[in-house]
């Protein structure tokens, strides 16, 4: 590499934009590989038990309201999982075949549609 | 014989200097407090009116910054202050460099012309605004990215700062590139502007800082949604959301921080483009 062309690349001038560009293409490449929309999680009851058949309801969160989007039953284990989320702040509610309700649980992504496995389960509270 | 006097060097006395520095620091943190304050709520959240207010940051993330991402077209405004300004700091190298060196020759009405030039700097911009506005009209450039850029293409401070660098050029060199054929601009282009980084690296600062916080005038003359700048993006946020404190500070975070990049990158050229010729010899 000739001097010139050394000197500019070692520049302040160069490298910072190019560290940008760097960390940006690296940000795009995971999310191109993480915004699958899957939301996963558990429903429980106030015990600990996994809740077979609870409805988990998903709303999205526009700038001032939200709406509901979708709807999903969990499974025997008290499984739920949403495949088709587009949204980068959703609110969880679950709603067991008893009546009883789980608190409005707000999940913040860091970029529409990003895959994410909640870390604690939704609580059902008695009726 | 005369008994010579031996002259006795007195030693130097050392003046503490940590209470000046410790002065300087305490003076830098309150004036760094605001900023601090505005990225810790961008950080958290919190409601700026809690008393008592919280020093250190309670539960911070970056959720604010996505929210202002995607509740707003921020890319498309951050486009649009980027190509507003990469169009003033080009205008302004090139416009004030050649009004630099048409000042640094001695033709009649040049001192008339400095005296209007300093005048001019003293007319606010607000009372030139309806001119301004019908002029970019009959130019048909309202809604455009020229027609934003119009007024700031040449700045008026930046002239007497290439103009001071320039000053300090030997004429001789000026003459010699003269005599081996290069023209007027060339001699610009390739003599008076390389030797002139500090004056260049200045009005790229100056030029980038005004243009990126300009409000008013593309207020004025944007009609588009998707032609609004930065600020015009923040004050339309505002607008909407008065409660949401955390994405409204999110949101002058990622105005403030692309000004901020480009002053660290060119501080040390622009200080001395700012002082040069503050000292002789």
């Amino acid at each position: 590499m000739s001097p010139s062309r050394k000197r500019i690349v070692t520049s302040r001038y160069f490298m910072v934009p190019a560290a940008f560009a760097v960390v940006t293409l690296i940000w795009n490449i995971y999310v191109s590989l993480n915004n699958g929309g899957i939301v996963e999680g558990r429903v429980v009851n106030q015990k600990g038990a996994a809740v077979a058949d609870a409805a988990v309801h998903l709303f999205a969160v526009e700038q001032t309201m939200s709406t509901e989007r979708a709807v999903a039953k969990t499974s025997r284990n008290g499984d739920f999982r949403f495949n088709e989320n587009d949204s980068h702040r959703i609110q969880l509610r679950a709603i067991g075949s008893d009546g009883s309700t789980s608190d409005l649980r707000i999940v913040r992504l860091y970029f529409k549609g990003q895959n994410i496995e909640l870390t604690a389960p939704l609580v059902l509270n008695g009726n | 014989m005369s008994s010579d006097k031996r002259i006795t060097s007195r030693p130097v006395r050392h003046h503490a200097r940590w209470p000046v520095h410790a002065g300087l620091l305490a003076i830098s943190v309150l004036m760094l407090i605001p900023f601090y304050w505005v990225l810790k709520t961008s950080l958290t959240g919190e409601n700026i009116f809690s008393y008592p207010p919280s020093l250190l940051p309670v539960d911070p993330n970056l959720y604010y910054y996505v929210d202002v991402w995607y509740f707003i077209p921020f890319a498309r405004y951050l486009l649009n202050s980027v190509v507003v300004s990469a169009l003033v700091i080009v205008a302004n190298v090139v416009f004030n460099a050649m009004a630099a060196y048409a000042l640094t020759k001695r033709f009649r009405g040049r001192s008339l012309i400095m005296t209007a030039l300093l005048s001019c700097m003293m007319i606010p911009f607000q009372t030139t605004i309806v001119p301004a506005y019908l002029i970019t009209g009959k130019l048909g450039l309202l809604n455009s990215y020229l027609g934003i850029a119009l007024p700031m293409l040449s700045t008026i401070v930046c002239i007497f700062v290439f103009k001071a660098s320039f000053d300090a050029v030997p004429t001789s060199l000026v003459d010699a590139a003269r005599i081996d054929g290069l023209s007027e601009i060339q001699i610009v282009s390739k003599i008076l502007i390389p030797l002139s980084s500090a004056a260049v690296a200045t009005n790229v600062v100056l030029a980038f800082i005004w243009s990126w916080n300009n409000f008013l005038w593309p207020l004025i003359i944007v009609r588009d949604a998707n032609m609004q700048t930065l600020p015009l993006g923040l004050s339309r946020f505002l607008s909407l959301h008065e409660t949401t404190t955390g994405a409204l500070y999110a949101f002058c975070i990622m105005v403030l921080l692309p000004g901020l990049v480009v002053f660290l990158l060119a501080q040390r050229e622009f200080m001395r483009g700012l002082t040069a010729g503050a000292t002789k010899g």
